[in-house]
């Protein structure tokens, strides 16, 4: 038996870096695990429709209802601006929501699921990117009905399909990267959970999203375009609403936002949920 | 010889390279982003170092037992081989697939299914859809739950619950077998179910490390040990010297410069007065006071008692109870018919009770009292006044040491045609 003698509680410890693990074991290691993500997002569809009589349908329902009044309201009632001003709305609403559900529903996954945090390692990061993909499906369910209703109005967007699939995919990463740093600041801060559905209340007024961009004073329109959310809707406005082309300018900037968000978001998660299960 | 962390691992090979941990003790927590603003500070913390350059190997197939009492560090180095906890310096690397056994129902929601429960479960814990798919029939099986398995769990019994996460749990087919406290949780047959197990896992060649302050469990799986004291590694061999190692600092840190006279707990004492144990010590064959003796060992429970009032042969006795609160034994000396003798105020007697110790390895305590000449009445009861270890390892469960021997012999089958009792 080899004994030794206890380091000294006074001892300080070597301040050596912590060695980053390379991108090809987190790879891996995501790629070994992926049946984890696909049983987060499925538990979170199911549990938000357990003990629902109608399940997914009520995900159908939503939008369907929001159509049914704009359509009564801007065509009957309040009989001023742009054409088709339903659709206009539901092609910028039915995407933010998408967002704002997102980043609202993720900003305490990891507070909430502590429990899970303590005791058993899993890449944190499925916890929010769960949350996003779960919405994801409901964005999907909500603009095949959109996409019913505009077939029906004669406005035939399915050439423009695979940009829309495009939009879908880089607002996703943009989402999963401000969810991920949602999630993460708010294990240090409990505040942020309560800021949150705040911050997104004065975000929605910010974007256009019950109005066009076009009707902005000019003066406003330089603002508007440093709103991430601006370009978004306006990348599904294209398809959806005209339908015509979107620019390459258009599709790169919405590239290059994802990009940016999802590659800081992640790397801003990662730092953080090293000390994950000592702050939950 | 330090490893590289990024060389590349062995399946079911461990590498723990000067690892230091941290927690941070707050003193005023601000919880909030307002507290921190508004105090332009940052919070007022220390960096508690629950591990101080740890270091270890394991060879795929070892078997580590992590040794140390409560705050040692010993949980905090498991969440650090399992990746919950990211060491602060230093590193660790496992290779292959790691996996703790008694994690039980971690992620289970109450409104999902038993079976929706059991897939969630599963692949939280590492495994695939295909291997849940194969245990599926033997998980509900095992869990009982029958017809309630596509109810939600949160209408399943508490038990229901326990053995659905255990039937999933006990699927778990890691390289790298880590087990907590195993002797913590479940009934009994959970835990011969988790020694199964991990003789399995033992027999496949996998690599285990079993956390525990219990040297007994520590002995009967492992080969090797590390013992941690404050968060440092102080020996390192055999579990078996470790365990030893490790019980005999125990009792040092404990009693320190031996004082037998344990602190007067009023709750624990009580009786009607008039005589008052003074003092309870054990007294080996030498006549040393001691606190830790050894199997078979001749001992003496020594008693000073002193008398307020006049008292006519008084009950002298004491119980001797386990550490989990069994009683073991008792001595009185009104089974024996002893006359004690008359006593006025002020007398002083010692009562020395001769002892052979046959007890197995462990933690053991010793209550006396004082009663009444009939034993009707009891005068002063010291309630677990002398705590006290019996040393070495033992393999065997239980408390008492009964010298038993065994004998085998082939029976003729013709023999057993006689009746059995011999009154049938």
């Amino acid at each position: 038996m080899k004994v030794f003698e206890p380091v000294p509680t006074s001892a300080v410890p070597p301040a050596t870096r912590k060695r980053a693990r390379t991108a090809g074991r987190k790879l891996q290691e995501l790629w070994d695990s992926r049946e984890l993500l696909w049983s987060f997002v499925v538990r979170d569809l199911k549990i938000r429709y357990k003990n629902s009589v109608l399940g997914f349908a009520w995900s159908l329902l939503t939008p369907l209802a929001l159509m049914v009044v704009f359509t009564f309201i801007f065509t009957k009632v309040f009989v001023v601006g742009p054409r088709d001003f339903a659709i206009l709305f539901l092609a910028g609403y039915l995407p933010w929501q998408y967002f704002a559900n997102s980043v609202v529903n993720s900003v305490a996954v990891i507070v909430n699921n502590s429990d899970l945090i303590k005791k058993v390692y899993f890449p944190r990061e499925f916890l929010p990117v769960a949350t996003v993909l779960s919405q994801l499906v409901h964005l999907a369910l909500s603009l095949a009905v959109l996409g019913v209703y505009l077939m029906f109005k004669g406005h035939n967007f399915l050439p423009y399909l695979p940009v829309l699939l495009l939009a879908m995919l880089l607002l996703t990463f943009f989402n999963m990267g401000v969810s991920m740093v949602f999630a993460a600041a708010n294990v240090r801060f409990r505040d942020i959970q309560e800021l949150t559905p705040v911050i997104f209340l004065l975000w929605f007024y910010g974007t256009p999203i019950f109005y066009s961009f076009e009707m902005v004073p000019a003066g406003y329109k330089t603002l508007l375009l440093l709103n991430p959310m601006t370009w978004y809707l306006d990348l599904f406005r294209r398809v959806l609403y005209f339908p015509r082309s979107p620019s390459a300018g258009l599709v790169a900037v919405a590239f290059g936002l994802a990009l940016v968000s999802f590659g800081l978001g992640y790397g801003v998660f990662l730092r953080l949920a090293r000390t994950f299960a000592k702050d939950v | 010889m330090s490893r590289r962390g990024s060389d590349p691992l062995k399946p079911g090979e461990v590498s723990v390279n000067n690892l230091w941990e941290s927690f941070r003790i707050f003193h005023s927590r601000p919880r909030g982003l307002k507290e921190r603003v508004l105090r332009f500070q940052k919070s007022v913390h220390e960096d508690f170092w629950a591990l101080r350059g740890v270091n270890f190997h394991l060879e795929p197939g070892e078997s580590l037992a992590v040794i140390g009492s409560n705050g040692s560090g010993k949980s905090t180095l498991l969440k650090c081989l399992t990746r919950i906890l990211a060491p602060d310096r230093g590193h660790v690397a496992v290779g292959g697939k790691v996996a703790t056994l008694l994690e039980l129902g971690a992620g289970f929601h109450g409104d999902l299914s038993g079976r929706d429960n059991i897939f969630l479960n599963g692949s939280i814990l590492g495994m695939r859809k295909k291997e849940l798919e194969k245990a599926y029939d033997a998980i509900v099986d095992y869990a009982g739950v029958g017809e309630f398995i596509d109810n939600p769990v949160r209408n399943y019994s508490s038990g229901m619950y326990v053995r659905l996460g255990f039937a999933v749990a006990v699927n778990v087919d890691p390289d790298v077998l880590l087990i907590d406290e195993i002797l913590a949780v479940g009934d009994a047959s959970f835990q011969e179910k988790c020694y199964e197990k991990m003789y399995e896992f033992k027999r496949a060649g996998k690599t285990l490390v079993l956390v525990t302050h219990d040297v007994n469990a520590a002995a009967s799986l492992c080969d090797r040990a590390i013992l941690l004291e404050s968060g440092s590694l102080v020996a390192e061999g055999t579990t078996r010297e470790v365990g030893a190692a490790y019980l005999q600092r125990l009792l040092t840190d404990q009693t320190g410069a031996t004082s037998h006279q344990p602190p007067d707990k009023p709750a624990k004492r009580w009786g009607l007065g008039g005589a008052r144990v003074l003092s309870v010590e054990i007294l080996d064959d030498g006549g040393h006071s001691v606190d830790a003796v050894a199997l078979g060992d001749q001992i003496v429970l020594r008693q000073r008692v002193e008398f307020m009032k006049e008292v006519e042969d008084p009950v002298f006795a004491y119980i001797l109870r386990a550490d989990n609160g069994t009683e073991l034994a008792t001595s009185t000396s009104l089974r024996r018919h002893i006359k004690t003798g008359r006593y006025k105020p002020g007398d002083v007697v010692e009562v020395r009770f001769a002892q052979t110790m046959n007890l197995l390895p462990g933690r053991y305590v010793f209550t006396v009292m004082v009663a009444n000449r009939d034993g009707s009445r009891w005068l002063d009861w010291w309630d677990d006044c002398l705590p006290f270890h019996v040393l070495g390892i033992a393999g065997d469960k239980g408390f008492v040491h009964l010298e038993s021997s065994m004998e085998l012999e082939a029976v003729e089958p013709a023999s057993l045609s006689e009746p059995r009792h011999p009154g049938d």
